[in-house]
């Protein structure tokens, strides 16, 4: 949250522009990755995000601030703006399908960090999970989002939030575990 | 395993969007005028017509006043044409015309009647006279 971000958001509801391009720049990245890591396509991505600011600075008049960040306000946007993006779709991005703007990016992270877990395989974990668990993954994890503030951004209940997070958290455990054994039972054929 | 799953998940923190599509998309979303909200539309547009509306009929009621509208319902105290027939001075003067009138009348009677008794008089006077003569 910026330290004068309520009179930031006061001053772009009262037309400010220069506000909302502060509130623009701190929120874009995190946006964007919420965004791109649900959609899996960087084209995509880059529209959907600039439709959920310009949805904000049109609508910005709806925000009130009742405790929570306006941080939760733009995921909630960003949340219904995949969600009807997905139903005019018709289908979830399949892993096979990702795109080129994508697979650069995983191999980018691949070289930054140093574990064992591929990026590749906890994102097509991620793919394989519900919206909603996914949404807890990502915010709590990725972002460092509070369970309230999540809450928030999800209209859901904090106790619905853990609940959410702590299914998400088993199916991932499963299902790398899953794709641990199938890769070395994969490698273990090939050897033979 | 747990804590290289929350170091893979923390490793899409370094996904990023282009510098470029950040600079071009802010300068399109803040290059498009802030629209009001549809509702605070209806009252913007509500409050207009209740002005205009207003504004409409108060000229309508001055034009309405301006022909003597009132006198046409018989509202006559506030009729602007009306209100002259109240003035008391005009009032009387036609009274004290119309008692002028009246004692004009009752002089020119009055002079004929003595006229008459006078020219009267000057007969009977004349007729004395010439029986004495005789």
């Amino acid at each position: 949250m910026l330290d004068n971000e309520p009179k930031l958001i006061r001053d772009a509801q009262k037309g400010k522009g220069e506000c909302f391009g502060q509130l623009y720049d701190h929120y874009l990245p995190a946006i964007y990755r919420y965004v791109f890591m649900k959609v899996s396509n960087k084209h995509e991505a880059e529209d959907l995000t600039h439709e959920v600011f310009m949805s904000a600075w049109q609508n910005l008049e709806r925000y009130k601030f009742k405790g929570f960040p306006f941080s939760s306000w733009l995921y909630n946007i960003a949340h219904n703006r995949v969600i009807d993006f997905y139903r005019t779709k018709k289908s979830h991005a399949d892993i096979e399908e990702v795109d080129e703007g994508f697979i650069k990016v995983v191999y980018a992270l691949d070289k930054i960090i140093d574990t064992s877990l591929e990026i590749e395989k906890v994102h097509a974990a991620l793919q394989e999970m519900t919206d909603e668990q996914q949404d807890v993954i990502l915010m709590r994890f990725m972002e460092d989002m509070s369970h309230r503030d999540i809450a928030a951004a999800m209209n859901k209940t904090e106790g619905a939030v853990r609940l959410i997070q702590h299914r998400a958290m088993q199916n991932l455990r499963n299902m790398l575990s899953d794709k641990k054994q199938d890769t070395s039972n994969d490698n273990g054929r090939t050897t033979v | 395993m747990e804590e290289q799953l929350f170091k893979t998940l923390k490793a899409f923190r370094n996904i990023k969007p282009d510098q470029s599509y950040a600079e071009k998309s802010r300068r399109m979303i803040l290059s498009v005028p802030r629209t009001a909200h549809p509702i605070a539309n209806i009252f913007q547009r509500l409050a207009d017509t209740v002005k205009y509306s207003v504004a409409l009929g108060m000229a309508m009621v001055m034009v309405f006043l301006m022909i003597g509208g009132f006198s046409y319902f018989k509202v006559t105290n506030l009729s602007p044409l009306v209100l002259t027939s109240f003035d008391e001075s005009n009032g009387l003067q036609q009274e004290a015309q119309g008692l002028d009138f009246r004692i004009q009348l009752g002089q020119a009677k009055y002079f004929d009647e003595a006229t008459q008794q006078v020219a009267d008089s000057e007969r009977e006077i004349n007729a004395l006279l010439d029986k004495i003569a005789l």
